[in-house]
């Protein structure tokens, strides 16, 4: 299920509270600045430090 | 009692919630009720508590299709309960605790804690959580459609992990939020219902 941009916009990464993206591969968001992988478990965002999965630092985008 | 306990006591009692609400009734009351709070079809609401969602099911049928709801509780199975019963592209659903919020800053327009604040333990840094992610401007509301007495009576005779939850007198609740930084809008009790609406004063 896709998350509404509006939705997308006011979420944040609760490890740094920047903004999380849709994640480039798989159903979640991620945080690029935290490395870390949010997924997605049936339309639910799960943005928990301890359920994410690291997936190493990415560039910011331009 | 921890905030894990109280996710443990709310999952297990999820399904049964809704038995327990004269769901018709309620839903007129949360009708009536945001009506008067002032709540604008466009909003960005943040439901924090949202339990089986039937503020969030009110607030969406208050709110235009610009509006959105993001609606939190802190039982991942309270959260099943309502995604189940709603389906609408305006929510997002999210099992957190009130004192750490997947939300930017100044994210959302209002804040609604409907029936959830006598189980904040350490309702400070609640209540500076709630701060930071709604816009300066923006409106907080402690809520509850019973009278404190009775709200303190059912979680008395509850479960262990929410016996001792009680909701303070609302000038209590509204000292907290002035000195969080919220101006006090309103702060008022009787025997239908409590209210503490506070505002975030703009920068």
């Amino acid at each position: 299920m896709e998350i509404e941009p509006e939705l997308l916009e006011i979420l944040a990464c609760p490890a740094c509270r920047e903004r999380v993206d849709p994640a480039a591969e798989g159903a979640g968001l991620e945080c690029r600045r935290c490395g870390l992988f949010y997924p997605v478990r049936d339309g639910i965002p799960v943005l928990l430090v301890e359920e994410a999965v690291p997936v190493g630092p990415r560039e910011p985008r331009p | 009692m921890t905030a894990d306990q109280r996710a443990v006591f709310f999952d297990g009692i999820a399904e049964k919630w809704d038995g327990w609400e004269d769901l018709a009734r309620l839903s007129q009351k949360l009708a009536d009720g945001l009506a008067e709070l002032g709540v604008r079809p466009d909003e960005k609401v943040l439901d924090v508590g949202c339990g089986t969602g039937n503020l969030t099911r009110a607030l969406l049928a208050k709110l235009s299709p610009a509006g959105r709801v993001v609606a939190v509780d802190i039982s991942p199975r309270m959260v099943e309960v309502a995604r189940s019963k709603i389906s609408d592209p305006r929510v997002s659903w999210h099992s957190e605790d009130a004192r750490l919020l997947p939300l930017s800053d100044g994210a959302v327009d209002r804040v609604l804690c409907y029936s959830v604040w006598p189980h904040f333990e350490d309702r400070k840094a609640v209540a500076a959580e709630l701060g930071r992610v709604l816009r300066p401007g923006g409106s907080l509301h402690v809520w509850h459609l019973a009278s404190r007495h009775k709200i303190n009576e059912i979680h008395a005779g509850a479960g262990e992990a929410i016996r001792r939850d009680t909701l303070p007198p609302v000038r209590e609740t509204a000292d907290l939020l002035a000195d969080a930084g919220f101006r006090i809008a309103t702060a008022r009790e009787s025997d239908a219902g409590y209210l503490v609406t506070a505002v975030k004063p703009e920068r």
